[in-house]
């Protein structure tokens, strides 16, 4: 696990309870504190009224597949004011850290892993939020399981630059779940959460990215060959869904509804 | 009189004045507003006070829900400035022999009439859908290559909201909305603002803009449309296709898209499209629209519409001029292509013939295949032939193909086989025909490639 940029006696101090160091993130740590997720904005500067816009949006969200936003506020750490936001804390490690210790979904798993996620990007996209930044240490699996996901990190990826990452895996991890027009410089759009959310599966059913091999030059050339083939015997609906995910036509990729509506349909 | 009196008054009369007894059969169709109309028979068009029992009316008229949903096809109809008199007696037919089969619905273009003439137009009891277009596009000549200087001033002074598209002033969705309402559309529409090939991402941001507006404005039990106005670049241009497919998969908050998509080039007014790469494009316009679950209306297309229904979209628009069945490059007429020219329908190779040609057609026997309407006979009959007969006879004859070409079992996506059958058996026929020039279906082998 990353260093955290903050020292752990002083975040404990400044909230007066024990702090256990979670993950580190572009622009913040998150640490569990009294039972809350809070993601202290440590990290790369962040507009501010971006900033306002965004979570404004964000905390109008209540959907159990997108972790909760609490509260903002400001708290002094070690002479320093910085943002924190507290958000729910879903207990169970997230996905990118189940694929480090090498544990794949299992394939009778897979639709409810996919049906999770574009039900969290549904209601995301149901309120105008757009994620932005869906990859595996974004998607907690509550208790551990891959059939329960929960999406977190939400819309916070617009806050950052991320324009100059253009290895896999880099440390912030984000340019290899994005959608081949956005690595071209278009604006963000649902259509790219929804890649994300079909590379983030595809990778976690196969254990492997279905694009790109570590160290790998993020290209979008790599996207003409089509993504690494998915396991037999996967659920025919599934295997769609995913294909049409990962197209590199945004118009093949539906939205998250009709995508919902499709596996209820064919599965 | 109650409708019931009327009714056995009808059948006395028939069983009491054999001499009397008119060709046709009365139909009656029940109405939403509890009354009944009177499909055909000699008083074919009349409104009943009350409705009649369900086992003498034929289909009831199918509810704004039902007509979108995608169960059948709907035949929406597109009022002519100049043959408009007979449209109402045909779709009344058209109901009464296919209603089972068809939804239909009704379309008049708002800069071209008076709100009481609009309203005139869309007072037809039988249909489904009624739709004022607002014709924003015509305000958006330079996205859209139309030649012509539009909107011009009498349209501004019809739809005063055209000269205020490019300024969007806080009143003009209310004002788009309420002239829409005052013809007595329930299919409402957004403003129709053309999207031009050289900014698509610019225009739909407009266009999202413009829906979160009109959506405020909406009154309960309304239903809006995204009412889309495509460049010829759309069909022509993959590059515009999938930039207008990204963006268009981005406004996910309509159900009902309803499409105007401009000619490649300005060819034969009114004559199938014929280019196969750009119907392949259209055709993957309604596959895409089918999976989304979007009803897909195709506006001015004449029978290509017809040919999209194999493709997912639920519905098509068609009219008695050639303006009606394409949207081409304006010129300052305000027509395009060559001028209209004595074009009687023919379903057997879906294809419009000289009244001479058909005349030959008729001698010549198989593998050509008759099929008349009485509107069509008497146009032949009429000396010249007669054009407003002749639009009568094209729309109950497009109204009927649809109708034939869907086997009631089926909804959208499951129509493509029908209409492959039917292309399949004009292409096949039409070679022995000896058709030539603007008669010879040429379209027909780029349409059996696409289907």
């Amino acid at each position: 696990m990353s260093e955290p940029r903050l020292e752990e006696a002083s975040v404990q101090e400044a909230f007066g309870a024990p702090a256990e160091f979670l993950g580190r993130g572009s622009f913040g740590d998150t640490w569990c504190i009294d039972g809350r997720a809070e993601k202290i904005l440590c990290g790369d500067p962040v507009d501010d009224e971006r900033f306002g816009r965004e979570v404004e949006a964000i905390g109008r969200l209540d959907h159990p597949r997108v972790v909760k936003l609490h509260e903002i506020r400001t708290v002094r750490i070690a002479g320093t004011d910085y943002r924190s936001m507290s958000f729910e804390y879903v207990a169970g490690g997230d996905a990118a850290n189940a694929l480090d210790q090498g544990r794949v979904v299992p394939i009778d798993e897979a639709e409810a892993l996919l049906a999770g996620l574009l039900d969290a990007v549904e209601a995301m996209h149901s309120v105008r939020v757009l994620h932005r930044d869906i990859k595996p240490a974004n998607v907690i699996l509550r208790a551990g399981s891959w059939t329960d996901p929960v999406l977190c990190d939400l819309g916070l990826a617009r806050l950052a630059d991320i324009s100059s990452i253009t290895r896999y895996p880099a440390q912030v991890g984000t340019v290899p779940y994005m959608a081949p027009e956005q690595l071209a410089g278009r604006r963000a759009t649902k259509g790219g959460d929804l890649w994300s959310v079909g590379v983030v599966v595809r990778q976690a059913i196969a254990g492997r990215h279905p694009f790109f091999e570590p160290g790998d030059l993020i290209s979008p050339a790599r996207f003409d060959a089509g993504p690494a083939a998915l396991p037999a015997g996967l659920d025919q609906s599934v295997r769609s869904v995913l294909d049409d995910l990962t197209s590199v036509q945004r118009h093949q990729r539906g939205t998250a509804r009709s995508n919902l509506r499709r596996l209820a349909r064919e599965g | 009189m109650t409708a019931d009196d009327y009714v056995e008054l009808e059948l006395e009369d028939e069983i009491d004045e054999e001499e009397d007894v008119p060709d046709e059969p009365p139909a009656f169709a029940n109405l939403p507003d509890g009354r009944a109309l009177v499909l055909r028979g000699s008083e074919a068009g009349r409104v009943l006070p009350e409705a009649v029992e369900a086992a003498r009316a034929v289909e009831g008229v199918r509810s704004r829900e039902d007509a979108l949903a995608g169960r059948v096809p709907l035949f929406l109809n597109q009022s002519s400035h100049k043959y408009f008199g007979r449209e109402p007696e045909v779709l009344a037919a058209l109901h009464a022999d296919y209603g089972e089969n068809l939804a239909l619905g009704r379309i008049v273009r708002l800069n071209r009439y008076s709100a009481a003439i609009a309203r005139e137009r869309l007072d037809v009891p039988i249909v489904s859908i009624r739709i004022a277009d607002p014709m924003g596009y015509t305000a958006f000549g330079d996205r859209l290559v139309i030649e012509a200087a539009l909107p011009k001033p009498r349209h501004l002074e019809r739809c005063p909201y055209l000269g205020e598209l490019r300024k969007t002033p806080d009143h003009y969705a209310e004002d788009v909305l309420g002239a829409q309402r005052a013809a007595g559309a329930n299919l409402l529409l957004t403003t129709g603002r053309g999207v031009g090939a050289a900014d698509v991402a610019g225009a739909f941001s407009e266009i999202s803009d413009e829906a979160d507006e009109m959506f405020a404005h909406l009154e309960d039990g309304e239903h809006l449309a995204l009412n889309l106005t495509l460049p010829y670049e759309f069909l022509q241009n993959q590059a515009v296709f999938d930039d207008v497919m990204a963006e268009l998969s981005e406004l996910d908050q309509f159900d009902v898209v309803y499409v105007r998509i401009q000619r490649p080039a300005p060819n034969d007014a009114g004559a199938p499209l014929a280019d196969a790469a750009a119907l392949r494009r259209m055709f993957e316009f309604g596959v895409w629209a089918d999976r989304e679950d979007v009803a897909l209306l195709h506006a001015q297309t004449g029978l290509t519409g017809w040919l999209m229904l194999a493709s997912g979209a639920v519905g098509f628009s068609t009219g008695g001029l050639p303006s009606d069945q394409t949207f081409v490059r304006q010129t300052s007429s305000g027509g395009g292509g060559l001028p209209p020219l004595e074009r009687h329908f023919e379903r057997s190779i879906l294809h419009t013939v000289a009244s001479a040609t058909h005349d030959a057609l008729v001698a010549t026997g198989a593998p050509y295949r008759e099929f008349p309407t009485r509107w069509g006979n008497d146009a032949l009959a009429a000396t010249p032939y007669d054009q407003a007969l002749s639009a009568a006879h094209s729309l109950y004859s497009v109204g009927a193909l649809t109708a034939e070409t869907i086997p009631s079992a089926t909804r959208r996506g499951g129509w493509s086989a029908g209409i492959h059958s039917k292309v399949h058996d004009a292409h096949s026929a039409a070679p022995s025909l000896g058709l030539g020039g603007r008669e010879s279906p040429t379209h027909l082998g780029s349409w059996i490639s696409v289907v």
